[in-house]
């Protein structure tokens, strides 16, 4: 794994503290130049339905309906690249290993376009870990009731067997990303030295202990391993922050642990998101909604009175519970607005946003619940990631595979490879995006 | 209105109907054959039976060898973390900290798959920072008010669960002297405990001592006083049970049972084996459901129940399945009581309606399995749980399959047979066949004689598969049958040989094991306390295999 470094920490905090010399508008320029691009992932569960979803009219000309699924994103529909007629090829189960049932192929093939292991993970990496490695940040993985450790719950993966531990509590969340920041630097500087001196008993008995376990068992301990290292980067990292002023921390009695705490929530883990990006603390974010086979009863909104996963497997006959799915999905289409608007918020004086330097990529482990296909997954993304991908468009592919989606996440962060996931599905990036 | 319902919600056309559980992954069998397959290779790391080896096993084939399995390297969990800290420090207070989530063995919880990632070794940080601010703030309590390196080095050894390595006595001694010269004593303290907190040889069991020179060899007696803390008491092990190591008296079979004995009647263990229960018959996260009608402080008292009954059962009755399954009692809460169909003021023991017996007749029971469409959901988890048939995953495609609105659940899960072909209607009628027994309950497990659409419920089902056959009416009819059936006392087996091992068991390398632990059961009229006494003097417990290691 590559390391998280300091230099690449202090270029991820924007250039002004340290180009003050500089005349404006050249400081301008090299901000605009050494503003790092961002990508957040945002999931919501048990698939979606093609005909309230899909806008209307060609590529260019084309139009939200606004009492459809995609109506709360009508104000930012220049901002908008809606994608349809992908396929998740991989999670078939005859193009598959056959590990997994419908959902959990789709939760562990989503973001890593690769096999399921067993029912607990999938053969990854994901493509935020993978794209983080690869450009040397440390990713932000966040999520609101994912459930225990399973396929059924995790998305986001380091490697084959090892799924990324989202962060829940509020509170932790807080201190994970804010622990250090505006400490008294002498006094910092003292808690820094003796934690990497423990780390460094850790990492020592961590490497006695590797020595007499199986080669199963090794792996686990050489990436924990890996993660003590980790751990001990991002102190030396978030040390160093002077610059970034905290956000406020979390309410008291703030409950992540409901379905009633679904909006408070979602507010405050867009914020530590949105927050971690203009601080340069990370480039790479998910952001998990509930789980494949969700069963959120969303009773906040009015009419919705059943559990999401079970809605999904109704037939569209049923139309109490077809406006009641159209509802929940509004309401994730919402909080996409919401990040969107959020990220606009935060301007540089060059006139360009937070959000000018971002992409959002909504997914989906179904392209629909009540008959569990992997084709057709609706994909909406929103910002042009520093100008790769061209906005304002509504596009049908012709049922090409999601590697491709995925590789073209890759492009869009600097991460030009050839293929992304299972290599006999990957043909390239996704065709006409930029 | 027309509605429609899927087929094959959770069952595939082509598998068989066992395998997702796969507490034999050998089995291909339709239904899970009990004949076992003896496959003896001596190359294979099986040693003979040493004669002077004194547990009884019963005179069979699969039994003349010790072939034990590979146990894999577990984290501790949850529960077990914060035990083991608070058995540490036990002159403190210290609040449950907050760890990842656990991992998942077939019903049981343990850790030994996804590796420690950055987040969760943050975690095990700023846990072990919290609670060596804690412990400083005493210095009295905490070592008579001399911290100093022969303290560091003693607490070391108790959280290791063994003797020190000249290396690991080196590091910590290096590690509490240098930070005393930089930082003064109470740092270091703090410091050594945050160290060795955050260690792999606090955080894993790893039950590893010296590589044995042969291929299958016996734990050593710290490795086995570690082994059978956690699994009968879920925590770090004891002074009493050290001092046994220590002064050889973990060695013989009958020190090993009088120990185990021990650890069981403890609190400890009486606590650990009564959440073991909840979480075999799948009631661990009842409180955390969302459903309407049921109120947290209910949902939490559900549980409470059980636990209280199961308590009853295993302590004060005769612990046996018997009565976990088919008493006529529960202990019910004045706000619950309504769901239970009883009158009760404050926290009472009643007498049960007809309709209820045990275990499975409690709400807490039903709700956990009552989600949606719950005779899919109560008929599977008995069929996994207490039937050990497993299941097979769903099919790709869905075949939507019309249906009317107003029809009964069992109407439905008829239809749904009949309009599928034979591969999804074989498992189907094996789930529906128990599930339907439970009809008559609502999702959260309050009995009804008719659903909302005034269809009247029954609660007969219809048995297939194992040596329980035919129709069944009602659950106390199930639970008899169940108590009675060689196949279920089996499966009672696998389940706790899984939970002891944290990893499934195998027909091949643990038949010896399984026929001990069934035998137990057998003799003793079904008392699960002695199942679980004999499961530490299995082959499987207290033997391990050489390992391939990355020494190597």
């Amino acid at each position: 794994m590559k390391s998280f470094t300091r230099r690449h920490f202090l270029r991820g905090l924007g250039a002004s503290t340290l180009a003050l010399p500089l005349m404006p508008s050249l400081l301008n320029a090299a901000e605009a130049l050494q503003r790092p691009k961002n990508l957040i992932i945002m999931f919501s569960p048990n698939g979606s339905l093609a005909e309230r979803w899909r806008p209307t009219g060609s590529e260019n000309d084309w139009e939200i309906n606004p009492n459809d699924i995609l109506g709360p994103l009508i104000r930012h529909k220049k901002d908008l690249l809606v994608i349809e007629g992908v396929d998740m090829k991989t999670s078939v189960r005859a193009n598959s290993n056959g590990v997994g049932d419908d959902h959990q192929r789709g939760m562990g093939h989503m973001l890593t376009a690769r096999n399921l292991v067993d029912n607990k993970s999938s053969e990854g990496p994901s493509v935020d870990q993978y794209i983080a490695e690869q450009i040397g940040v440390l990713p932000l993985t966040l999520a609101i009731k994912p459930g225990g450790a399973n396929a059924h719950n995790r998305m986001s993966y380091f490697s084959s067997g090892s799924p990324a531990t989202p962060l829940l509590a509020p509170k932790e969340i807080f201190e994970s990303i804010f622990g250090n920041l505006d400490q008294n630097p002498e006094a910092a500087k003292q808690l820094l030295e003796q934690r990497r001196s423990v780390l460094d008993f850790v990492k020592g008995d961590l490497g006695r202990i590797k020595k007499k376990v199986s080669a199963n068992d090794l792996q686990r301990l050489e990436s924990h391993l890996a993660a003590v290292r980790s751990l001990e980067q991002k102190l030396i990292s978030s040390g160093a922050n002077g610059v970034c002023m905290k956000s406020d921390s979390p309410e008291e009695n703030m409950v992540h642990t409901t379905d009633a705490g679904f909006p408070e929530t979602s507010d405050f883990l867009q914020d530590m998101i949105v927050k971690s990006l203009e601080c340069g603390l990370t480039q790479v974010a998910t952001l998990q909604y509930s789980r494949s086979t969700g069963g959120a009863v969303f009773s906040f909104l009015d009419g919705v009175n059943r559990g999401h996963h079970d809605l999904s497997h109704e037939n569209n006959t049923n139309t109490d519970a077809m406006e009641q799915l159209v509802k929940i999905n509004r309401w994730y289409a919402e909080q996409m607005g919401k990040l969107i608007d959020k990220l606009k918020n935060v301007t540089y004086s060059d006139g360009t946003t937070l959000f000018d330097q971002t992409a959002i990529l909504w997914v989906n482990e179904l392209g629909r619940g009540s008959t569990h296909v992997g084709t057709d997954v609706p994909y909406v993304l929103a910002g042009s990631c520093g100008g790769y991908f061209r906005l304002n468009r509504f596009i049908e592919s012709d049922d090409e595979p999601h590697n491709n989606m995925l590789l073209s996440l890759c492009h869009a962060m600097g991460v030009p490879d050839a293929t992304f996931g299972n290599t006999k599905f990957s043909t390239g990036i996704l065709k006409n995006l930029t | 209105m027309k509605k429609i319902f899927l087929i094959c919600i959770l069952f595939s056309v082509t598998a068989a109907c066992d395998g997702d559980l796969n507490l034999f992954g050998d089995n291909n069998s339709t239904f899970g054959s009990e004949t076992p397959i003896i496959i003896i290779d001596t190359n294979n790391g099986q040693i003979p039976r040493d004669d002077d080896d004194d547990v009884d096993v019963p005179d069979v084939e699969v039994c003349r060898f010790i072939n034990p399995g590979i146990t894999p390297l577990r984290r501790l969990t949850k529960i077990e973390y914060n035990n083991s800290i608070e058995d540490l420090f036990p002159n403190f207070v210290i609040p449950t900290q907050s760890v990842a989530s656990d991992e998942r063995v077939g019903l049981f919880l343990a850790n030994t798959e996804s590796a420690v990632d950055l987040v969760i070794a943050e975690k095990y940080m700023f846990a072990a920072e919290a609670v060596a601010g804690i412990a400083i703030s005493d210095r009295t309590a905490l070592c008579n008010g001399v911290c100093n390196v022969s303290w560091a080095l003693a607490i070391t050894e108790r959280a290791f669960r063994r003797p020190l390595s000249v290396e690991e006595s080196g590091a910590i001694t290096g590690l509490f002297e240098g930070s005393e010269a930089a930082y003064g004593n109470e740092v270091a303290v703090r410091m050594t405990i945050e160290a060795i907190l955050q260690s792999s040889s606090f955080l894993y069991r790893a039950e590893l001592g010296q590589e044995p020179a042969e291929n299958v060899t016996k734990l050593t007696p710290h490795e086995l006083a570690s082994r059978m803390s956690y699994f009968l008491g879920g925590t770090t092990p004891d002074a009493a049970l050290l001092e046994a190591v220590k002064s050889g008296k973990l060695e013989k079979i009958e020190d090993i049972e009088k120990q185990a004995r021990r650890l069981l009647a403890h609190p400890r263990g009486r606590a650990r084996i009564n959440s073991v229960i909840t979480t075999w018959f799948g009631i661990d996260h009842v409180e955390d459901l969302e459903r309407d009608g049921l109120t947290q402080q209910q949902l939490e008292s559900l549980l409470a129940e059980s636990q209280l009954f199961i308590e009853s059962v295993m302590v004060d009755g005769d612990a046996s399945l018997s009565e976990l399954l088919t008493a006529d009692y529960a202990i019910v809460s004045e706000e619950n009581a309504d769901l239970y169909g009883v009158s009760v003021s404050g926290v009472e023991r009643v007498q049960l309606p007809p309709e209820r017996r045990g275990m499975l007749g409690q709400p807490s029971f039903l709700a956990a399995h009552g989600t949606g469409q719950s005779i899919i959901h109560r008929g599977k988890f008995i069929k996994d749980a207490f039937l050990c048939l497993g299941t097979p995953d769903p099919p790709q495609a869905l075949v939507p399959l019309p249906t009317f609105d107003g029809e009964s659940d069992r109407s439905k899960a008829d239809k749904r047979i009949e309009a599928t072909d034979e591969g999804c209607a074989t498992c189907h009628a094996v789930v529906d066949g128990i599930g339907k027994i439970f009809d008559p309950f609502d999702e959260n497990g309050k009995y009804r004689t008719a659903d909302t659409f005034g269809n009247t419920l029954t609660s007969t089902g219809q048995m297939l598969g194992t040596d329980i056959e035919g129709e069944i009416d009602g659950v106390s009819q199930l639970a008899d049958a169940m108590v009675k059936s060689e196949h279920v006392r089996s499966c009672v087996t696998k389940q706790f040989l899984t939970y002891s091992l944290g990893r499934q068991v195998s027909k091949s390398e643990d038949a010896c094991s399984l026929l001990v632990m069934k035998k137990a059961l057998d003799l003793s009229n079904g008392n699960l306390n002695e199942m679980l006494i004999e499961i530490v003097k299995t082959d499987a417990f207290r033997y391990r295999r050489k390992l391939d290691t990355g020494a190597q």
